[in-house]
């Protein structure tokens, strides 16, 4: 569904009827070949999935042997939360700059970390350390974030008074806590990033340039028809891994900013946490999960689409 | 003509490593902090007061190990994320081969579907897990956490070796079928060799988020006799006071395995380019 | 020489003598999971207690599991697992209350370390009949005062009522250019105490002990009858200090030790720390004051919101060594010799009836504080009398109106919803 690359597309379906006994023995070898794969994302995750849309339609504590069915009452009530569209359009909204801010700042950093050649500082350390932050789990990026936003010891206020700015109330305003979180979670990820970009680029045939040269490209005719165009599943990864991680986020935003002000910046799986954990309504909280799990498939089936076709045009 | 280039090579490092380094503040101020007192981290986050350094020392660090119990929850977490990561290679680059170089629709529908289930948030199947756990028998168990762990990187896996194997020529098995070979010695000889570089990123991306782990084994594993470093940091992180200085301590020992693991992979898959590999 | 041959054969008769014991009783190896211990006594726990409780029953080890935010997740998890902690730490309302009604944490009343406890702590933590949890301290919202910048703006002893407490918040802002007063918001518990500090002074005379706590637990309070409460937090919120919604209680620690902010309003466990800041702000460990906030109107007692800390419960386990085993962990740890180790490496109040003055080391702050908690009239704080979930709502309320984003009016619109929408009692 994803990438699908010239050499498959090529390849002509046949009809059932026609294939051959190797083809069709090619086929029971791959069905084994998909065994082990169906085993431990069958138990280990679409068995729970299961559970939990069944969870979805009843009212249990977590705890009690017995639960009581409730129709789509859990998914009603859900707009009671207080705070509830809020909530949403927030992760949204933070899913979306998370995203395109890291796609678009690690592409860049792949692109100065690519260069090799004389006069230039060592790759591999430069790499490592652009790696360094994605080491670090998302509760302690969070912290260490929520200690330098602080609004009255935090190292960025202090580096603006030095500057002789104004210090900003990071945690505190609506609007500007949105971006801190988002800022925070594009550090975190974009070291991730920048690894996939520079595996995407390194497989670009260094032929391909060499021959555009030849043709007289100029150098941001090769960098859009050749690099930016042989990226293009690169792109498709990093867009999509991004996007569905920005979702399913929940420590570092927590940590960060507390989902203040207000419901500004608490997202859906902090919600999620909160109805099953806190609330010990594991009812409403299944039924959250499923109205974020539908979210993110459909989003990420309409990136994939548009990403696809992008692959497709050249 | 040579030295305007020469100038934009220089303004392009340089600029480079300033970006660099405002990346790496947050990581200098974390590590400068594992050498404070608790309240220093706060009250002086950036500077490097010698005698107020001195007086901590490594103090924090040892302080950690001890609490963290630093050996057995190495050793835990390493055959965790080890035996996981084994797993997700071996299958999700026995899936992505079939997916990538048979073309079935069957095949197809399998990929999207574990695709889409990469959508799905661990934390809302977190209970379910550890009830079905308790039926399986697997909870409390290392094995249990091991192929959690796998479970639920292998859509990510399958994503990565399908999308890569799905470059590489159709012309590199075909003269392997015509040579007679089966298909899994295909897989062997001719696939596994060039599938480097595509493994280290996936170890990189999968292990990283396997060795930092804290809710499926603060979960799924019983307490301290099996101890891992995530949850032997979560100690530091109290209701009414944080550690912050043992904390950021105990965080850069623990991660020091994978600093370790990712300049290793890092070399590895510089070497294998993947462009070298299809021309040969 | 001699001496250390001695010793030698003391440690030998010791071993046989513990070894002659073990092969009499015949005590089977249990290992003992509790799920109680926090930082602030994680050191007390594994150099004092742990060792000491070991070499009294050796065929007893003990665990400590995983304890700190994530508390509710952790106990949650272990109960689907059907494998909760033999002893771990219980609080109100939520999976706790779930696992009381499931017959999953036991009733203590037959231990002999409840006798120990004062009755309304014990009233605190017994929910449908059944006791769930001995609390390891006593809770009170207090003041901090740096007196040496009050000094500064003019003021040379601590307010004494609220409009002097809002004349002096003013004072410092204005003649010292520094900020009035601070909390820890990032935390419910602490965000909840200028608020509910202002209500029971507003409204406590009207409504009288244990009617307030009845109303909150039913969602029945009406706070907008006492219109006085929006006013005084409009008159509160302007001197809080910028971030102290996001504060905390390591980030109010530090700015009292900066010397920016002169008050704080923070739990009595906070004592330590705050005090020595300012002392450390100042230079003087005499400018740090610690009162009972001076919330009420001239000529009034004062009102003051106190609670149970965290408590310690039991729960159900089948095997009957570990069952033991919990047993005589659980009377251990409420022995005064025992407890004081909690006791003291925290520096709260003592709730121990039967601790004696000399096992309690308390800081000379807490003293004064603690004599002058006798005269004010206490309530049940309101955080342990809701559910989680409008604990957690009502502090972004709170946070709100703190950070200069919502009018006091706002703020107890959307306390009072939440109250009435999900109370605590169903």
């Amino acid at each position: 569904m994803v990438v699908m690359n010239n050499s498959t597309k090529r390849l002509a379906r046949e009809p059932a009827a026609n294939r051959t006994p190797f083809q069709r023995r090619r086929s029971v070898t791959g069905v084994l070949f998909l065994v082990p794969t169906m085993l431990l994302v069958g138990v280990f995750i679409v068995w729970p999935l299961i559970d939990v849309i069944i969870l979805s339609f009843y009212d249990w504590n977590g705890v009690s042997t017995t639960m009581s069915f409730v129709g789509l009452e859990n998914f009603r009530s859900l707009t009671d939360l207080p705070g509830f569209w809020e909530m949403a359009s927030g992760t949204v909204v933070y899913a979306a700059g998370v995203t395109a801010l890291t796609v678009v700042i690690s592409f860049f950093v792949a692109l100065g970390l690519d260069k090799k050649g004389k006069g230039r500082i060592n790759r591999s350390f430069l790499r490592a350390m652009w790696f360094l932050p994605c080491l670090l789990s998302m509760m302690v990026v969070g912290i260490l974030w929520r200690i330098m936003y602080n609004y009255n010891t935090g190292v960025i206020n202090n580096l603006l008074a030095a500057a002789g700015a104004k210090p900003v109330n990071w945690l505190e305003t609506y609007g500007v806590t949105r971006w801190a979180i988002i800022v925070a979670s594009v550090w975190a990820q974009l070291g991730m990033c920048v690894v996939i970009f520079l595996a995407g680029l390194q497989s670009i045939p260094t032929e391909l340039y060499e021959a555009a040269k030849i043709d007289g490209a100029s150098g941001l005719q090769r960098f859009t028809n050749i690099t930016f165009t042989m990226m293009a599943p690169s792109i498709t990864i990093n867009v999509l891994t991004t996007s569905i991680t920005a979702f399913k986020m929940y420590e570092l935003p927590l940590t960060v900013s507390n989902g203040l002000p207000g419901y500004h910046t608490r997202l859906l799986t902090q919600k999620i946490h909160d109805l099953g954990f806190k609330a010990i309504d594991l009812g409403r909280g299944s039924a959250l999960s499923v109205v974020l799990i539908v979210v993110i498939t459909v989003i990420s089936i309409v990136q994939l689409t548009y990403l696809r076709r992008r692959e497709d045009i050249y | 003509m040579k030295k305007r280039r020469f100038v934009r090579i220089v303004l392009g490092e340089f600029g480079l490593v300033l970006l660099t380094l405002l990346i790496l503040l947050p990581v200098y101020y974390f590590v400068i902090g594992s050498f404070k007192a608790r309240m220093d981290i706060v009250k002086y986050p950036l500077q490097i007061t010698w005698p107020m350094v001195s007086s901590v020392g490594f103090k924090n660090f040892a302080y950690a190990f001890d609490r963290i119990k630093m050996f057995s929850a190495l050793t835990n977490t390493a055959m965790i994320t080890g035996s996981a990561l084994v797993i997700v290679v071996v299958c999700g680059s026995l899936a992505g081969f079939v997916i990538a170089r048979i073309d079935r629709r069957m095949f197809r529908l399998f990929y999207t579907f574990l695709i889409g289930l990469m959508v799905i948030p661990f934390i809302g199947c977190l209970i379910p897990l550890v009830v079905q756990s308790t039926k399986l028998g697997t909870y409390n168990t290392l094995l249990g956490c091991i192929l959690i762990q796998a479970a639920w990187n292998l859509p990510f896996a399958v994503f990565l070796f399908t999308g890569f194997m799905r470059g590489l020529p159709k012309e590199l098995e075909e003269a392997g079928y015509i040579d007679g070979c089966s298909m899994i010695s295909v897989y062997l000889r001719i696939f596994l060799p060039l599938l480097a570089p595509i493994t280290a990123t996936c170890c990189i991306r999968a292990g990283v988020g396997m060795w930092n782990d804290y809710l499926v084994s603060s979960s799924l594993l019983n307490g301290v006799q099996t101890p891992t470093l995530m949850v032997g940091v979560s100690m530091f992180f109290g209701a009414r006071r944080t550690e912050y200085g043992y904390a950021f301590a105990g965080i850069i020992m623990a991660s020091l395995p994978m600093i370790v693991m990712y300049v290793f992979l890092q070399k590895y898959f510089i070497k294998g380019l993947v462009a070298g590999a299809v021309k040969g | 020489m001699t001496m250390r041959r001695l010793l030698a054969v003391c440690c030998m008769l010791a071993l046989l003598a513990s070894f002659g014991l073990g092969l009499a009783e015949e005590k089977k190896p249990v290992t003992l999971q509790v799920s109680i211990v926090e930082t602030d006594w994680l050191d007390a726990w594994e150099d004092g207690m742990k060792p000491a409780f070991e070499a009294e029953y050796p065929w007893i080890t003990l665990e400590a599991v995983s304890l700190g935010e994530e508390k509710r997740i952790f106990h949650a998890t272990r109960a689907a697992a059907n494998d909760l902690p033999p002893v771990l730490q219980t609080d109100v309302g939520g999976i706790y209350y779930e696992l009381i009604d499931a017959g999953r944490i036991l009733d203590l009343s037959g231990y002999e370390a409840a006798a120990s406890i004062p009755q309304s702590y014990k009233d605190a933590y017994t929910y449908n009949g059944v006791l769930f949890g001995l609390t390891q301290g006593a809770a009170f919202d207090a003041l901090y005062l740096n007196m040496a910048i009050l000094k500064e703006a003019g003021w040379e002893a601590a307010p004494a009522n609220w409009d002097e407490f809002i004349q002096c918040c003013k004072d410092v802002m204005e003649k010292t250019g520094k900020a009035a007063v601070t909390v820890a918001g990032a935390k419910s518990t602490t965000i909840w105490m200028p608020f509910e500090t202002i209500l029971l002074n507003v409204a406590g005379e009207t409504l009288g002990a244990g009617v307030y706590e009845e109303q909150i637990r039913k969602g029945t309070l009406d706070v907008s009858a006492f219109p006085a409460v929006a006013e005084r937090l409009d008159q509160l919120a302007p001197y809080m200090m910028t971030g102290s919604s996001q504060n905390t209680e390591d980030d109010v620690t530090a700015v009292m030790a900066e010397g920016t902010c002169a008050m704080a309003i923070a739990g009595n466990w906070t004592a330590n720390n705050i005090t020595n800041a300012i002392a450390t702000a100042t230079g003087d460990i005499a400018n740090a004051l610690m009162i009972v906030p001076p919330f009420n109107d001239p000529g009034k007692k004062v009102w003051l919101a106190a609670t149970p800390e965290s408590a310690i419960g039991v729960s159900k386990v089948d095997d009957p060594g570990l069952a033991e085993a919990r047993d005589i962990f659980f009377e251990w740890l409420y022995r005064p010799e025992n407890f004081k180790w909690i006791q003291n490496a925290r520096g709260t109040l003592p709730v121990l009836a039967n601790m004696t003055a000399d096992q309690v080391v308390l800081p000379d702050a807490v003293k004064v504080f603690s004599a002058a908690t006798q005269d004010a009239t206490t309530f049940s704080m309101s955080f342990n009398n809701v559910t989680e979930t409008v604990n957690l709502d009502i502090q972004t309320a709170l946070a709100d109106l703190f950070s200069g984003n919502a009018t006091g009016a706002q703020t107890v619109e959307r306390i009072q919803a939440l109250y009435s929408a999900d109370p605590l009692i169903k």
